[in-house]
């Protein structure tokens, strides 16, 4: 079970540091398909969650593109990694357990949990502005 | 994002946890697939992880089964997702590896732009459950 990150939500990451950087008005599609050595097609991809989530706006025109709409004080990495990875469902322990959690949980249900929510927190108490900075105990 | 067990994993804990708590009994193959109401069909694919780790032998025939041939303290939860899932941290963060470095490792010459917080994220998981031995989760069944 290899615990992996999609490749998108690092892109996508980086397009948010990047869309932070720019303070001239908004940056073009080709200029941050340029900075992150993609397609333009793979671009829009990359950020569709992240407009999605309100995180970013795309303007049309000659002098269009996107620019950031909130704060990345505001965002954790956990934020980032749901907005392009889905939702964590916390109820759930097992893939394809149809039983109710709230009544009926699999034997390594708390340990389980307590590991997952340990993996969780570190990813909330994260701000996205610092991520780059955190480093691995 | 799915952070998620297999129900084989599950399936492989109860199983050792039966036959850890028959005193050295063979624990034949039937009665182990009845009580965690799966096929014997099924069974062997629960137990091979559980052999092959060397935690559990089995003897074949009509008086065969299981015996557990490692104290559970032995083992921690980490060991047993492991041998039923396979590793979990193979030093790299992204699915695809990144961009720049697609075939490589994700370590600090040539990490992923989130390979900080992804990597301590991570680590606090797998150290939950090192520290979790199976021993304290046994569930003793009837």
């Amino acid at each position: 079970m290899l615990l992996h990150l999609d490749q998108r939500t690092e892109l996508a990451y980086r397009a948010l540091l990047l869309l932070d950087e720019v303070d001239d008005g908004p940056a073009t599609s080709k200029d941050i398909a340029a900075r992150l050595d993609l397609s333009p097609d793979y671009l829009v991809k990359v950020l569709a969650p992240l407009t999605r989530a309100g995180w970013i706006a795309s303007t049309r025109g000659p002098a269009g593109g996107y620019r950031l709409s909130t704060s990345l004080e505001h965002l954790c990495v956990l934020d980032l990694i749901e907005a392009v990875e889905g939702k964590v469902d916390r109820e759930k322990c097992m893939h394809g357990d149809s039983r109710n959690p709230a009544t009926e949980v699999c034997t390594l249900h708390d340990p389980w949990i307590r590991a997952r929510d340990a993996l969780l927190t570190e990813l909330e108490e994260t701000p996205i502005a610092l991520a780059g900075l955190a480093s691995p105990k | 994002m799915r952070l998620e067990l297999t129900k084989k994993t599950d399936l492989a804990f109860q199983a050792l946890s039966v036959i850890a708590d028959s005193n050295g009994e063979r624990v034949n193959g039937s009665k182990l697939a009845a009580l965690l109401d799966i096929s014997t069909q099924y069974l062997p694919h629960v137990m091979a992880p559980l052999t092959r780790a060397g935690w559990v032998s089995s003897v074949s025939g009509p008086r065969g089964g299981y015996t557990v041939t490692t104290r559970l303290d032995n083992i921690s939860l980490l060991d047993l997702i492991e041998a039923v899932e396979g590793p979990i941290d193979d030093s790299r963060c992204l699915h695809l590896g990144p961009l720049h470095d697609p075939v490589g490792d994700c370590d600090t010459d040539m990490a992923c732009a989130l390979h900080g917080p992804w990597t301590k994220a991570r680590k606090a998981l797998l150290d939950e459950l090192s520290a979790t031995q199976l021993n304290d989760m046994i569930v003793v069944h009837g």
